[in-house]
């Protein structure tokens, strides 16, 4: 046996065993994607039924005011989202493993379209309350940027061979767009003490009624959002299975 | 700390010196630029030009583009042979490298941007010779942060085959709390009113610069590791 077929075999030995020990973690990974699902699925039915029945009729804005209860969380998770982005952005750039990419672009997904159901569900209660589907309000216009700029970050993945500088470049857009949140809330709050309009959530004033549904739809959103983030670390580890087995193949054929 | 300061000057000078010879950049910036006006003016042929709600907006407008068109230049000189690879290869700080492209793309846009002044005012009757000072620092503060944020993503946007198309798509969404900034102060300036009614503003624009030099040059690093 040459020194060739002994690291052959030493190679071969490594990579039978590989999937065995991922599959395990991936039965787990399975397991705990089908808890969050099974989770969130009643949790958003429950606080459908609590948003739209349950809660009381608000006096002056009528059952339009309803849909905060989800337009609301939606905007915190989002928030929330883009925190997650701007640790793993970081963390990626620092350790390099790619783990921390996907998870950075699973809060992105996660964000996106937490932030898209913001901008489509905001308009449908300012059409009723101001009369107009759009105004360049302060927050308004704040998560217009914020949508903006995770567009951006899709556009990046995808305009973009899939690569590790893709991934590099990638993280350092999400590290400057999580930069960007602050400033962009701070400046446009100045933008809004030029422009006064009327804001929507007073904590003090809020019937405890009305409280207690809106403290339940942000947890089943909450969860519905881990759900969906796990789902696509689910796909990005696959993805990272498959390239590593094309780059096994690859290297044995060269072989 | 000396020889920090020597890599940049040493760049910069390489840089501006291989935009002297050709001086591609900047004509096609300022041409650019003026085709913008020009454009609006034709456009709102019929009636004058507010000076301080539609005039502001039309020349950041113009400097938007123009800008824009600075930094696609920029990266075509640094991918023609492989010429980031060779300045990678140099044995000089990373943040360095980066310090120096913003300068350069800065003393640019803001040439390009002064001659654009003086011919928006004649051709569209706006007066600014009032207000000369305020607008070169709103131009620089406003400039300083293009600059950093689009010399960032103008290098991550030359990793694409879509280069021309991904760099504004990138860079047009980080941009906008600054643009909004500059519109409202360069609208102070033309109407004359003093730049401390918009201290606030100000404030945005150096936190904005700070932090996008800030973590350009720490950046940097990070993101051309090969």
């Amino acid at each position: 046996m040459t020194r060739n077929d002994a690291a052959a075999a030493r190679s071969m030995r490594v990579n039978e065993d590989r999937p065995a020990r991922a599959s395990s973690n991936w039965g787990r990974a399975l397991l705990i994607s089908k808890i969050f699902d099974f989770t969130a699925i009643p949790l958003i039915l429950a606080g459908l039924y609590l948003a739209f029945l349950y809660a009381p009729r608000e006096s002056t804005m009528g059952d339009v005011q309803r849909i905060f209860y989800f337009h609301v969380p939606f905007a915190l998770n989002s928030f929330l989202a883009f925190g997650v982005v701007l640790v793993a952005s970081i963390g990626f750039l620092l350790r390099g493993k790619r783990s921390w990419d996907e998870t950075a672009l699973a809060a992105v997904e996660v964000g996106f379209l937490y932030c898209t159901l913001v901008l489509l569900t905001g308009p449908v209660w300012a059409r009723s309350a101001w009369g107009v589907w759009w105004t360049w309000d302060a927050r308004l216009t704040s998560t217009l940027i914020l949508w903006l700029i995770f567009a951006s970050y899709l556009f990046l993945r995808t305009y973009m061979a899939d690569d590790p500088r893709m991934r590099r470049y990638a993280a350092v857009l999400g590290i400057l767009g999580a930069l960007e949140v602050p400033i962009v809330y701070y400046s446009v709050q100045w933008f809004s003490t030029q422009h006064p309009t009327t804001f929507i959530t007073e904590r003090g004033k809020l019937d405890p009624q009305m409280a207690m549904v809106l403290r339940f739809t942000l947890i089943a959103v909450l969860i519905l959002g881990i759900a969906l983030f796990w789902k696509r670390r689910l796909i990005g580890r696959l993805e990272e299975a498959r390239d590593r087995l094309l780059a096994d193949v690859e290297e044995r054929e060269l072989r | 700390m000396k020889g920090y300061l020597a890599a940049i000057a040493a760049l910069v000078e390489k840089d501006l010196r291989l935009e002297w010879r050709s001086r591609e950049a900047i004509t096609s910036m300022i041409f650019f630029s003026l085709l913008v006006v020009v454009i609006f003016g034709f456009a709102f042929q019929t009636r004058k030009i507010d000076p301080t709600t539609e005039a502001p907006g039309l020349l950041w407008i113009a400097f938007t583009f123009s800008g824009v068109l600075g930094l696609h230049r920029m990266l075509a000189l640094e991918r023609e042979n492989g010429s980031l690879q060779a300045l990678l290869l140099a044995p000089v700080d990373r943040g360095a490298i980066f310090l120096a492209k913003v300068t350069t793309v800065l003393g640019l846009i803001l040439l390009a941007e002064w001659i654009t002044i003086p011919i928006f005012s004649i051709l569209l009757r706006v007066s600014v010779l009032p207000c000369l000072l305020p607008l070169a620092l709103i131009t620089c503060a406003g400039s300083l942060g293009f600059a950093a944020v689009g010399v960032l993503l103008a290098t991550i946007a030359s990793g694409s085959r879509l280069r021309e198309v991904l760099l504004p798509l990138l860079l047009y969404p980080l941009w906008v709390p600054v643009l909004v900034g500059c519109v409202e102060l360069t609208g102070l300036a033309l109407s004359g009113r003093p730049l401390k009614e918009g201290s606030d503003w100000l404030v945005l624009l150096a936190v904005y610069d700070v932090i996008f030099m800030t973590a350009g040059t720490l950046l940097f690093d990070l993101m051309l590791e090969e």
